[in-house]
Order: structure tokens, then C-alpha cells, then sequence
């Protein structure tokens, strides 16, 4: 009897044992990398990567830095030769302040990639390269920098067509080797980049491709760049003969504002990729000074391809636009002298000239546009474009060595408006701020050169 | 006295002259009563010798010679052949005149005697021959007048064995004959033990006659074989640390006296040490003794009736009990044999640090190393560690080893002898202490890197085998019964302190199975006490943790191999139902502890932790040992168990045999059952850092159960920081998160933000210099995108090394090294220096708490200032322990 009750004790509790529950499983990680802002760019970012910088003897590049609070600076411009220190120069603003930094100070050895460092924000930079400026110019190419390192980038708008160079730069400031996949699709379908798959890119180093070497005679060319292992920063850069337009990799996103579209004289289509594995159903809204006309186009993307779509027809003069999309898809506003017909093929015989820039995903109360009034002898104007329905009281604080007083806009609802600044200001930039959000850009204009230049939206 | 006069008279070899000799007043009294002349010391009556008198006989008071003892010594010292300068008589016990005493007396170098008679030899005339000795018994020695003179007679500091053998030393140097002729027969009362007086008389003779050469070598290993002896007699049940320490004292005091001995002793020497040297044993005769003692105590622990003696030596080496004995051993000696190597680096086990001073003063109101620091106390084990390190002569390699390899040897010991109790044969007994140490559980316990509970299992049978031993006689005996289980119940503790009332509840269980029996009862009582006991010898850890922290850390889970429950059920099922009432009670209660075992290893959803799923293991270890040597028992019971009960029997063994062979897991890979060190390898690179690497830390990013020790989350990813290049045992835990422990969070959020990407810089305040990933995280895509994390190539593991300037613990200056859980350089500096540890006011002088570290007067030491109550704590706690081991030993005379 008691072997039994033992027995019975020990089938008991041993039973009590095996019907206890399991722990929940420990927490996972709620991240999977370095947050990646759906911006690429806001000023509470505290590096800024230039990855199409460059300076010899026929180029200057200009290093266009904004700050709003008093900040340490340094910027660091890597060497392409293995184990050779970077260059670098440090220094430090004690409060608002804008300063064109002129690479070719620093150095003069071509493609110099860098990067800037902030302690403190909001903080911006943009970057411009230009050639021949002192003599009026004939190239002006740049647009903002980035401040976020996704695994994953998209640049939309590139080409191979007939009188066009497209190159894709690869920045890799990090000390880490990367290794990335660039993917491309195009009018056609996907593009076989074979060359560009698992491609090695060298911490604190670059890789600057030429894609026309790879694919020819691609109307509309559309890069995915994967970073398998490290983090690369990317742009493109599409050359014409005399100009060159640049801009940075972008992100996905629904709805994608344009401030600046069309430039005088330019002829400007909007590039849409769609990634993703359905249509996207793309509605366009234009927004001139004068005039508003919603839903202006609607395309349909087809999935895994790009679209390009001419909108100079939409409206007249200068205007700006907002790209709304069923699904996420990334944009860009390219401009151009020449003319295409219907068939997308060249018309006329313009300057060529050539500029294009990527969209603000989300409007802001605050903008910081680094660069406006910087370049001597070129044009700067500020664009803003209004897209709420309601009149707002844009301030136009400049930016520059000393403290400027600031100007006031009103913008009507659904309205961009056009500042033309003037040369020889000691400004250097622009804090945009408004009661509404708003977005904002710049452009800037030299001889046969131009270029569209996105803000930097301030997050509150 | 007057038997002796008496039997002196009687001789058939009448005395010209019988003197009683010494005795003072008393002396004098008997010798008038006797009717004998008296003196008072030989010195006086060599004087008053007349010169025809060839020889002197002299015997002992007590002594009574045989009739004819005179004559053959006369005859046979005076034979030409023989001639010998002093003849000694063959001694026999008065009481029992059979059996012998001595038959001449050989020494050692060191003047200790042997006589190479064992105890209550009967007396065949094996040894009757008239032969050369050392000396000879100083209860009867004819000593020839002349020679007597010369030596001026024997040395009456001396007691009587050490006088005798330094007279006949004495007479060697002078190129005397010593010899024994046993046809000389003398009774002897017996005599108990020897007091220290002879051991101080030994070392006297020595240094009389050895030359200079020989004393140079003798005295320093005589010292040494002392001390010795004197720390290891007590686990024999002896006391010899204050007879050496009297013995030299003695000579210290005496030494002028010898030295003129000496002098006179060796004035007109014929021969040398080596005519001394030829009648002496080689070694040590004490440590012979102390061999044979510790054979013999061993063999007492062993089961079966008969004691270790030469001629069973060989009879008991066939035995099965030896064989496995031989065979644990060995398994052991393969087991652990890497751990010699020091603790693996892996989960909660990490080598020992350097000094087991510093262990064990940090965990005695030190500074707690783990993490960033704190002053919260580090586990008893800590305590323990430090000790056995410091016993070790320092070395943390030969410490793991012994504590490791040490506890499954007492593991396996243990349950021979806790099983012995219910006459479980020593096969049985060896089988279920591999079962123990290396079963399912202790494997658990042991890939958990349970490492103070690895100890604790090899300690836990012994804490209920002390109480269930049979009951003392005597009070004291039981006061160091008592003792015994309050220090054992300590060592459990401090080893796993969630095992401390273990023993007390298994023994009240089986008190509850066997309420008739007072055994139990008696023991589950005397556990109790040595679990009150024990508590002091936690201080300070008990007196200032959290218990519930520390209970609830972690999650409780532990999920046994199933074959194997099923295995452990089979051999319980079948010992209940095949057992002897008796040992199927036995195997019950085994089951239950075995059952209850897993249940409270399984209880992390009701709070209990990781301490508690270690307990509960190895409560399950203790429970299925029980039940393994009663199933293994049950079928060498063939006059009990028979029939159909033999066939379950059987069944019982296969599958107790199913868990002891599952200790192969353990034997192969020589590691114990630890796991294999992944982080040392993943470490050693930073050892070859420029500077000084020591100062800097390693964060070390990885899937929880692949970093070492207790980690922290930042938005569900663990991290954890270790210092370089080689992190000690003291540094598995990490504290209650402090200043400095959110202000490294909140870096690693803003890496993870996206907001810093100088990943270095931001981390060198920490002193943390590299970054090593030990399995997949996020966070590796966030430090590939930092700027100033450079990725080392060809290591194992992804690591980066900063490039920021300061990743050190201390800074600036140079020349820093790190000292125990502080720092120190040669000369001390100036102006003040940073500690990157967390804010504590005792780190140093002119402290003050900058951000969340700590700023102090550059001095050539900095470290934390013990917080003195806790050191005198752990002061007490060890005293406390060494009083109850004294105890017990004391206890141990009164069985």
C-alpha cells in the first residue's frame, strides 16, 4: 500500500511538472537595422552624405551647409587610395547659420564624395557641382544630400537614350566593406545588370558605374540598389552634353510633392517606378502661381517597370506638382531643353540643358534650403508649393555669416509660389517656415547650366 | 617500581649493585621502602661506580625482566663477535606477554622510531636474532660502564624512547655497537600514544649528532613534514598542530643546551652520519604513518567489513567495490579534464580571475565587476571560488579543476555512502554517483553552466548522509554531529544557496515514510540545526541581497530528455514493485524527490528563475540517484528477490542502467558536461591590442542565450559589456540597471535611431573599445553603418574595433593597469582621472560623480574601498566555518 502511494505521489507531481506551461518566448528585437526615415533626408539627421561631390581642375563642387542652432562641424571627404587618411576640416558655427564650403579648397582629385558631421540641429546640406562658373557656366548639377542608410534604395529616372550618359555613384563612407545588388528595370522590363550583382564596394571608398556601358539606349532606366552586407549611399547622375542633372536615392512612398517643375524654357515629365507586384494607379495634380488642376493625368504603372510622364502639357509657366499613388512608388522630376514628341522622342534644337530632383514624401511646417544665393554669378529662386487648402504666411528667413532679417509670403491655398533672390546678398540660405505645411525647393541657373535642388523639411 | 626491583633482584645473573635512579622525593621514598640504594641521577652514580664494574643495566621503572634477561644480555654483548657497546632486550606487553612490543627500534633520518611490529603481533621468535639496530628499547639496555661514562650517561631532558634512541645515536658516533638480543626477554606496561615530548626529544637527538650538512637539509623537511601532518591529521580524527608547534618551541628555547650537547656529543666522534644513516629507514616514517592512516580511514568509508592491511590489499583490489572505485575515478579524471584548463567561457561560467583573494574580497563588500559595477554582492559562490583559488596557491586553472573534478568525486563518494546507509553494495553506490553527477540532470545543471550548483550536487549527498549516520554516544559526539552538517550545509550553500534546505525537507520526507523510525527523524532534526548553522556562513551575502531578485531572475524551465523520465519512471516502477519493503521505501522516496524535482524546476510561470530550475534539477539528480541505486541493488539481492520480481528487478536495471551509461555525454568531451568555450576564441585577438587592452570593455551583441551571463535589451535586442580580453567569473551577473547603464541604452537607441553614426565615439565613454557579435542581431546592420566602427577581418564572430580615442575604464594617463577590480600604475599622477564604472562615492579620494562615472585624485591606486561591515561579515562567516570544522573534527573522537 504505502510502494503504491509513493507511486502515486511521484505520478502525481511528476504529472503537476510536465502541465506547467512553457515561458513566453524571450522579446525580439523590434528593429532590423538602423532606422531608416521615409525621408532619406530630415534635419534632425546629424550626418549628411554627398556621394557626387566632386572637384578638379575644370569642376568645383560646393558644399552648401545650413544649421539653426550652434553646432560643430566636420567634414570628411574619404581617399580612394586604400590606407590613405581622409581628408577632413572641422569648425564651428555659434548659431543660425548658412556657408558655401568650396571642395576645391580641400581638395582636387575629381570625385570626392564626403560627408558632414552635426552636433547639433537642424542641421542640412546640399550639394552643387559646377564648371566653368566664373565664366558664366555651363554645367550646374546637384540637389540635397542624404541623412538616412537604408538597406534598400531606388533611383528612378535615369537613361541611356541617345545624347545621354547616366552614372550611378556608390558611396560607401562606412568602414565596413559592402556588398550590394543593383537591379534595374526599364521601359522593357526588367534590365539583366549582370555585372552589378553582389558588387563589392570598399569602406570608406566609392564605385562610380557607367551604366550606358551596361544597357543601351534605355529610354527610361529604373536602379534598385540592395545592400547585402554594409550600407551604401547612392545617386545618379544623368549628363546631357553641356549640363548635368544629379539626385539621390530615394525611398517608396504614396504621395510625393514636387515644388519646382518646370523651369523656364524646360521641358519636364515626371519618372514614376512601381517595385511592387500589382498596377499602381497614378494621380497627378499640378499647381502653377495662378492655378490649380487636381487630378491633371492619371496613369496606370504597370508592375516592375518605370513610366515616364510628360507634364509640361499639364499647365502653363512654372508650376509644381503633387504625385498621389495607390501604391508606394518612387518619383522623380526630371527637366530638360529638348522637346519629345508623343513618342517620347527628341524634337528641336535647344540649349540642353538639364535638371532634375527628387520629391518631398511628407509637407512640413519647417524647411531648410542650404545653397540659395550661394553661387556667384548663378540665378537662385525659392519655390514653395502650397498644396492644403488653406492661404498660409510663408517666412522666408535667410541664412547666411550674419543674422538677416526675414522676408513674408502669403501663398494662396493650392498655389506655389516663385522667389527670385537676388545675387550678392551675403546669403547663403533659407529657413522656410509656414502655419501649414508646405513644401519647398530651390533651383539655381547659370549660363547653359540648371539645376532643381529639393528642400530639407525640418520635423517637429 | 617494586615488581620491577623485584624482578631485577631475582635475575640469575646477579647485579653487584641495584640502584634506583632519579624520581626525586617520591623516588628516594620508594627506593628507601624497597630497601634499595638510591640516586639522583646517573650522572651521581657513574661517579660512584666502582672501576671493576663492566656494565650497566638499565631498566625502566614499570619494567619487569625475565629472570634470565641479564645474563643473555651479558652473554651475547660480550660475545667477540658481538661486542657490543649497548645491548637492548626484546619487549612484550606485561598485560599480555604473547605479544610483542619491540624487537629493537629502527628510525628515520628525522630520529623518529619504527619498530615494523603491527599492532598485537604475537611473538613467534620471528625476530629473534641478535642483530644490529638504531636503538634499542630504552626499557632494558646494558650499556658497557666505560662507554656509559663517555657519554655521560643518557640525556635526562630527553623522555624515555627519544633518550634511548639519542644515547645509542650518541654511542655510534663514538664507534659502538647497538644491539638487540631478544633472548633477553622484558615485560612492558603498555603505553597509549606519545606526546610531544618525544617529538621534541627527536628533533633534539638530531641535532646533537648530524653534522652541519645533514641538519641543513633534516630540520627544514622534519619542519615541513610536521606542518604537514598537522593540517592533514584532523580529517583522521587527530590533533598535531599544537604538539609541533610545542615540540620546536621546546628545542627553540632549549637551543643553547643542545648545542653544548652537540658539542660534547660529537668531541671524540669515530664515525659519521653515515654510520647512522646505515640502520635508518629511507622516507619518513610520520608520513608513512599519515598514508597509512588516510588508507585506512578511506577504507573505513568504504563498504565491507574487512580494513585495509597488506594482505587483504590485494584480495580487495579484485573486489567490484575497487574496480568501479578505480573506474569513477577515472571516469572523472576524463570527465573534467579539460576544466584543468580553467572554466570554459561560456553562459555563466568564465574563468576565475587571477587573484581568489580579489574574488573573494569583492564578494565580501568589494566592488561588484559585473556590467559597469555596482557594490551589490556577487553569488556565495564567488566566496567559495575565491577560497579554493586561494588554497590553490592562487591559480584559477588549478581551482576550477579542483572544484569541478573535486565535487564529482564527492559526488560519486557521497552516494556510496548515502546509499551504504540502506546497505546499497559500492557498485550500486558507484553507479548511482555517476547517475548524480552526470545523469540527465547533472548534465542539465551542468549545460545550464550552473557551475556553484555543479559543486553543490557533489556536495548534496554528503549534507544528507552526515545526518542519517548512525547516532553518537556521547553529547559531544553530537555537538559534532551538528557541526559537521552546519559547515557541509554551508559549503551546499555557498555553493547554491537555493539547495540550503534541501537536505532538511528529503530527510522530513522520509521521516514521513518511515515515521516509526527514529533515524530519520533524528536526521531531518539534525539538518535542520545545520541549516540554521549555515546561514552565518552566508554573511554578508544573506544579510544584504534581494532573495526574491535572486530567486526570480531568469525563467524556470527545465525540459528533461523524455527517453530519459521514461527511463528514471521504469526504474522506479520496477524498484517499488521488486524491492525488499525497506530499500522499495527508499526508492519511493527518491521518486518523489525526483518527481518534486522537476516540478520546481518548471515553475517560471508562477515567478521562480533560473537558481530555481538549477535546484530543481539537481534535486531531480539527488531523487533519480537514489532511485538508480536501489533499482541496480534490488537485483544482487538474489536470495530476496526472486521469481517474477527478479524479472522486473531486471527491467529496473536497464533503465537505471539507461541513465548512468547516459553519462558517456558527459566522459567524451572531458568538459563535465559544460558546453564549449565560444567566447574565449571570439576574445583572444583583443589581447594583442595595441595599448593596454585590459582597461578597455567588449560589447558583446547576440541572441541572449549566446552571450555570456544575465544581458540587457534595448528594443528587444541583448546586449551585454565584459572587459577585456579575458573576463573573470565575477562579472556573470549584472546589476540592478544604474545611471550609466540607461545612459549606454539610450546611445545604443540613438544608434539604432538612426540619429549617431560615430558608433565608436559614442561608445568610448563606456570604455568600450570593441564590439563583437556572438550570434544574429539588428544591431550588426547598425554598426556596419557607423563611421568609426572599423570591421576586423578573419575573426570568427563580426567584430569591430573603434577608432575614437579613450575606449578605456580609466583615462588619461598612462602606465594604468588593472588591479584586482580597480587600477594602479607605478608612480601615482596628478590632477584627477575618470572611472568609467558606475557612480560610487567609494572610489577614491576627492571622489565626485561626473555624468554617471566617477572622478578622483589621480593617485598610484585607485580602486574601490571596501565597505567594511560586509568584509568583517565574510571575516565572521569564515571563522564561523573553520569553528564548526574544528567542532566536528573534535565531535569525530566521541562516535
Amino acid at each position: 500500500m504505502r510502494r503504491l502511494l509513493l507511486l502515486a505521489i511521484a505520478v502525481v507531481t511528476g504529472l503537476a511538472a510536465v502541465s506547467l506551461p512553457r515561458p513566453e518566448a524571450a522579446e525580439s528585437p523590434s528593429f532590423t537595422g538602423p532606422a531608416v526615415v521615409a525621408e532619406e533626408a530630415t534635419a534632425s539627421g546629424t550626418v549628411w552624405y554627398c556621394p557626387w561631390l566632386a572637384a578638379d581642375g575644370t569642376r568645383d563642387g560646393w558644399l552648401m551647409l545650413a544649421a539653426t542652432s550652434p553646432t560643430d562641424v566636420e567634414i570628411t571627404m574619404p581617399n580612394e587610395v586604400p590606407n590613405v587618411e581622409p581628408t577632413q576640416q572641422a569648425f564651428a558655427y555659434g548659431g543660425p547659420t548658412a556657408e558655401p564650403i568650396e571642395v576645391g579648397s580641400l581638395v582636387r582629385r575629381g570625385p570626392s564624395p564626403a560627408y558632414v558631421e552635426f552636433t547639433a540641429g537642424p542641421a542640412a546640406v546640399s550639394a552643387v557641382v559646377t564648371e566653368d562658373l566664373a565664366s558664366g557656366s555651363t554645367l550646374v548639377a546637384g540637389d540635397r544630400c542624404n541623412s538616412s542608410v537604408p538597406k534598400l534604395w531606388h533611383l528612378p529616372g535615369g537613361t541611356t537614350r541617345e545624347g545621354r550618359q547616366s552614372t550611378l555613384r556608390l558611396f560607401n563612407p562606412f568602414p565596413d566593406q559592402a556588398k550590394v545588388t543593383v537591379t534595374g528595370t526599364s521601359e522593357f522590363g526588367a534590365v539583366g545588370l549582370v555585372d552589378l550583382a553582389a558588387l563589392d564596394v570598399p569602406g570608406r571608398s566609392w564605385l562610380t558605374v557607367d551604366l550606358n556601358r551596361l544597357v543601351s539606349l534605355i529610354e527610361t532606366l529604373s536602379l534598385t540598389i540592395t545592400a547585402d552586407q554594409g550600407v551604401v549611399i547612392p545617386s545618379m547622375v544623368v549628363a546631357s552634353a553641356v549640363d548635368e542633372a544629379t539626385w539621390p536615392g530615394t525611398g517608396l512612398g504614396t504621395t510625393w510633392e514636387f515644388p519646382v517643375v518646370r523651369q523656364t524654357g524646360l521641358n519636364p515629365r515626371v519618372v514614376v517606378s512601381n517595385p511592387g507586384a500589382v498596377e499602381v494607379t497614378v494621380e497627378i495634380d499640378v499647381y502653377s502661381q495662378e492655378d490649380f488642376v487636381g487630378g491633371a493625368r492619371v496613369v496606370t504603372v504597370p508592375p516592375g517597370s518605370p513610366m515616364s510622364i510628360p507634364v509640361g502639357d499639364l499647365i502653363g509657366g512654372p508650376f509644381g506638382l503633387r504625385l498621389r499613388a495607390s501604391d508606394p512608388v518612387s518619383a522623380v522630376v526630371i527637366a530638360e531643353d529638348i522637346s519629345t514628341g508623343e513618342d517620347g522622342a527628341a524634337v528641336g534644337d535647344a540649349t540642353d540643358r538639364i535638371a532634375g530632383t527628387v520629391g518631398a514624401g511628407v509637407p512640413q511646417l519647417r524647411w531648410l534650403l542650404p545653397g540659395p544665393g550661394s553661387l556667384p554669378t548663378a540665378a537662385s529662386a525659392l519655390w514653395v508649393l502650397n498644396s492644403g487648402s488653406e492661404r498660409v504666411t510663408v517666412t522666408l528667413q535667410p541664412l547666411g555669416i550674419d543674422t538677416l532679417e526675414p522676408d513674408k509670403v502669403v501663398l494662396r491655398p493650392r498655389r506655389i509660389a516663385r522667389i527670385v533672390l537676388p545675387q550678392g546678398d551675403d546669403v547663403y540660405g533659407y529657413e522656410v517656415s509656414a502655419p501649414q505645411p508646405i513644401s519647398a525647393a530651390w533651383t539655381v541657373e547659370s549660363g547653359d547650366g540648371v539645376a532643381f535642388i529639393a528642400g530639407i523639411g525640418v520635423e517637429e | 617500581m617494586p615488581a620491577t626491583l623485584s624482578a631485577v633482584s631475582r635475575q640469575a645473573y646477579g647485579a653487584a649493585r641495584i640502584v634506583m635512579v632519579g624520581g626525586d622525593r617520591e623516588g628516594r621514598k620508594a627506593a628507601d621502602g624497597a630497601g634499595t640504594e638510591w640516586m639522583s641521577s646517573v650522572g651521581a652514580l657513574l661517579s660512584s661506580l666502582d672501576p671493576a664494574i663492566t656494565h650497566v643495566w638499565i631498566v625502566h621503572g614499570g619494567a619487569e625482566p625475565r629472570p634470565d634477561a641479564l645474563e643473555a644480555l651479558l652473554v651475547e654483548a660480550e660475545r667477540e663477535d658481538v661486542a657490543a657497546g649497548i645491548a637492548g632486550s626484546k619487549l612484550l606487553y606485561l598485560d599480555h606477554p604473547d605479544r610483542l612490543v619491540s624487537v629493537g627500534v629502527a628510525t628515520d633520518v628525522f630520529g623518529a622510531p619504527y619498530t615494523g611490529i603491527d599492532d598485537g603481533e604475537v611473538d613467534h621468535g620471528q625476530y629473534d636474532v641478535v642483530r644490529d639496530v638504531a636503538a634499542v628499547g630504552g626499557a632494558s639496555m646494558l650499556v658497557r660502564r666505560d662507554l656509559l661514562r663517555g657519554l655521560r650517561g643518557p640525556d635526562p631532558l630527553l623522555p624515555p624512547t627519544a633518550a634511548s634512541i639519542d644515547l645509542c645515536q650518541r654511542a655510534r658516533l663514538r664507534g659502538a655497537r647497538v644491539v638487540v638480543v631478544p633472548s633477553s626477554e622484558v615485560l612492558v606496561p603498555e603505553v597509549v600514544g606519545s606526546d610531544w615530548r618525544e617529538d621534541a626529544g627527536e628533533i633534539r637527538a638530531m641535532v646533537k649528532v648530524y653534522s652541519p650538512l645533514t641538519l641543513g637539509w633534516v630540520l627544514p623537511i622534519r619542519f615541513l613534514v610536521g606542518l604537514l601532518e598537522a593540517v592533514a591529521a584532523p580529517f583522521l580524527g587527530r590533533w598535531t598542530l599544537w604538539g609541533w608547534l610545542k615540540a620546536w618551541g621546546w628545542n627553540l628555547t632549549r637551543l643553547p643546551s643542545t648545542l653544548r650537547a652537540r658539542a660534547a656529543a660529537r668531541t671524540n666522534r669515530v664515525a659519521g652520519d653515515e654510520e647512522l644513516f646505515r640502520f635508518q629507514l629511507r622516507g619518513s616514517t610520520d608520513l608513512r604513518r599519515l598514508g597509512s592512516d588516510t588508507g585506512a580511514a578511506l577504507r573505513e568509508r568504504l563498504p565491507g567489513d574487512d580494513r585495509l592491511s597488506l594482505t587483504e590489499i590485494g584480495r580487495e583490489l579484485r573486489q567490484p567495490a575497487f574496480v568501479v572505485g578505480a573506474a569513477a575515478v577515472g571516469f572523472v579524471a576524463v570527465a573534467t579534464r579539460t576544466l584543468w584548463n580553467g572554466f570554459p567561457a561560456v553562459g555563466y561560467s568564465l574563468p576565475l580571475p587571477p587573484s581568489g583573494l580579489d574574488l573573494a574580497g569583492a564578494y565580501a563588500g568589494g566592488w561588484n565587476p559585473g556590467g559597469f559595477g555596482s557594490t551589490e554582492p556577487l553569488e556565495p559562490f564567488a566566496a567559495l571560488a575565491g577560497m579554493a583559488q586561494t588554497i590553490m596557491f592562487g591559480s584559477p586553472r588549478l581551482a576550477a579543476g579542483v572544484l569541478i573534478g573535486g565535487a564529482f568525486l564527492a559526488g560519486i563518494w557521497g552516494a556510496v555512502r548515502l546509499l551504504r546507509t540502506w546497505g546499497v553494495n559500492a557498485v550500486s553506490g558507484t553507479m548511482a554517483g555517476l547517475a548524480l553527477m552526470a545523469g540527465p540532470a547533472g548534465r542539465a545543471i551542468a549545460e545550464g553552466t550552473g557551475l556553484g550548483t555543479m559543486v553543490a550536487l557533489g556536495i548534496l549527498p554528503w549534507a544528507l548522509r552526515i545526518p542519517l549516520s548512525r547516532a553518537p554516544r556521547h553529547r559531544s559526539g553530537w555537538i559534532g554531529r551538528v557541526a559537521a552538517a552546519g559547515w557541509v550545509s554551508g559549503l551546499l550553500a555557498l555553493a547554491a544557496p537555493a539547495l540550503l534546505l534541501v537536505p532538511v525537507a528529503a530527510l522530513s520526507g522520509l521521516a514521513l515514510i518511515t515515521p516509526r523510525e527514529p533515524g530519520p527523524w533524528r536526521a531531518a532534526g539534525v539538518s535542520g540545526l545545520g541549516a540554521l548553522l549555515a546561514l552565518p556562513i552566508l554573511l554578508p551575502w544573506v544579510a544584504v541581497t534581494d532573495l526574491r531578485s535572486y530567486l526570480s531572475a531568469g525563467d524556470a524551465f527545465w525540459d528533461p530528455g523524455w527517453l530519459l523520465v521514461v527511463a528514471a519512471l521504469a526504474a522506479l516502477v520496477c524498484a517499488l514493485v521488486a524491492a525488499p519493503a525497506r530499500l522499495s521505501q527508499i526508492a519511493g522516496w527518491g521518486g518523489v524527490i525526483a518527481a518534486v524535482g522537476v516540478l520546481v524546476a518548471r515553475t517560471a510561470e508562477i515567478g521562480p528563475g533560473r537558481h530555481v530550475e538549477l535546484a530543481g534539477t539537481a534535486v531531480t539528480a539527488l531523487g533519480t540517484t537514489i532511485v538508480c541505486g536501489v533499482a541496480l541493488e534490488v537485483i544482487t539481492q538474489v536470495r530476496l528477490v526472486t521469481g517474477w520480481r527478479r524479472v522486473v528487478a531486471g527491467i529496473g536495471v536497464v533503465g537505471a542502467m539507461a541513465l548512468v551509461t547516459s553519462a558517456v555525454l558527459v566522459f567524451l568531451p572531458g568538459r563535465a558536461g559544460l558546453p564549449n568555450d565560444r567566447l574565449s576564441e571570439a576574445l583572444r585577438f583583443t589581447a594583442a591590442a595595441d595599448g593596454k587592452p585590459a582597461l578597455s570593455r567588449v560589447l558583446l551583441i547576440g541572441p541572449p542565450d549566446t552571450l555570456p551571463g544575465e544581458s540587457r535589451l534595448v528594443d528587444g535586442a541583448a546586449y551585454r559589456v565584459l572587459s577585456a580580453p579575458s573576463p573573470a567569473l565575477w562579472e556573470v551577473g549584472l546589476p540592478e540597471s544604474a545611471a550609466v547603464d540607461e545612459a549606454l541604452t539610450d546611445t545604443l537607441e540613438d544608434l539604432i535611431a538612426g540619429e549617431s553614426f560615430r558608433g565608436g565615439e559614442a561608445l568610448a565613454p563606456f570604455g568600450i573599445r570593441w564590439v563583437i557579435f556572438t550570434g544574429d542581431s539588428p544591431f550588426q546592420a547598425v554598426f556596419a553603418s557607423q563611421l568609426d566602427l572599423v570591421p576586423l577581418q578573419g575573426l570568427r564572430s563580426p567584430t569591430y574595433a573603434s577608432d575614437a580615442e579613450g575606449a578605456r575604464r580609466i583615462r588619461p594617463g598612462t602606465g594604468w593597469q588593472v588591479d584586482g577590480t580597480g587600477f594602479a600604475r607605478a608612480a601615482p599622477g596628478t590632477g584627477r582621472v575618470f572611472i568609467a564604472d558606475t557612480a560610487n562615492s567609494r572610489w577614491g579620494t576627492e571622489w565626485e560623480a561626473v555624468s554617471w562615472g566617477n572622478e578622483v585624485s589621480a593617485a598610484a591606486i585607485v580602486g574601490f574601498e571596501p565597505i567594511q561591515i560586509r568584509r568583517t561579515l565574510g571575516i565572521v562567516a569564515l571563522v564561523f566555518f573553520v569553528g564548526l570544522l574544528g567542532t566536528s573534527i573534535w565531535g569525530r573522537r566521541f562516535r
